[in-house]
């Protein structure tokens, strides 16, 4: 279980969204989380440079029928920090909750 | 869209995207059933007499991890192996020992009591088997990915409340 931690860099939208789908997958290619969370090329680019600069995700880049495709994962730290980040969500939103939620999301 | 988002909010963003993300998991039963075939394929082949076998063997055997790189394009996704609910992990650990006992057997026939026909049964099981087991376990690890608690029980742990 990893202590509740906020983290800025995963709390953005977008970012949110893209490590959501990561921890759940291995990997998952540039064009699916791209068309998943609704959002341009250039904004989905900029958004997995500053997780990629924060070491939270992996690009690898294969050739595939003559195209060119960018496959993503989340990196150890990635998902540790995701996790925290989670936890850390679950126990903000007990706070204010009426009734306790039960089991909180793992990450 | 504003970064500012309370905690329940990010919660319900962090859901949103996990069912997307699941809803690109598309099975088809023409995909589970080329799986099948090829597993089914790698225990007929054995039966057949040396040296065939072991060259008949090679495209089946080739065709599995050819078959499971077409589906990730296919999917946009690699999904995790051994799943994050007890059902998709059961199931996982069900299909290895499976597949397992099936050529543990059709081995120690062969070798011991020089048998083939023991390949030619096991195809058709592993073939049978193959094919429900998969998509049983990719409905599990769609469960998994989204959360939905409705066919694995487990997987509502690892959801957002």
């Amino acid at each position: 279980m990893n202590p509740p931690v906020f983290d800025s860099v995963i709390h953005a939208p977008g970012r949110l969204q893209i490590c959501a789908i990561l921890s759940s997958v291995e990997d998952a290619e540039f064009a699916m989380i791209r068309d998943a969370i609704k959002v341009s090329d250039s904004v989905m680019s900029k958004h997995l440079k500053q997780l990629e600069e924060a070491g939270y995700v992996k690009l690898t880049k294969a050739a595939e029928n003559g195209r060119q495709r960018t496959w993503i994962a989340l990196t150890a730290s990635g998902r540790k920090a995701f996790a925290a980040h989670v936890a850390e969500l679950n126990r903000l939103a007990a706070l204010t909750a009426p009734e306790p939620l039960g089991q909180g999301f793992a990450g | 869209m504003s970064d500012n988002l309370s905690p329940r909010e990010a919660l319900a963003q962090i859901r949103a995207a996990r069912a997307a993300a699941a809803g690109h998991i598309h099975p088809h039963w023409i995909w589970d059933l080329a799986m099948a075939l090829a597993t089914g394929g790698v225990f007929a082949a054995y039966s057949a007499p040396p040296p065939w076998g072991a060259v008949v063997m090679v495209p089946f055997a080739l065709a599995m991890p050819l078959l499971s790189a077409l589906e990730r394009r296919r999917f946009g996704l690699q999904v995790r192996s051994f799943g994050t609910s007890p059902r998709s992990r059961a199931l996982g650990a069900l299909f290895g020992l499976v597949l397992a006992t099936l050529v543990v057997g059709v081995i120690l026939s062969s070798l011991l009591l020089d048998l083939r026909w023991p390949a030619l049964a096991a195809a058709g099981v592993a073939t049978i088997f193959t094919y429900y087991c998969r998509r049983a376990w990719l409905g599990a690890i769609q469960d998994d990915i989204s959360g939905a608690p409705s066919r694995s029980p487990g997987a509502g742990a690892d959801t957002v409340p």
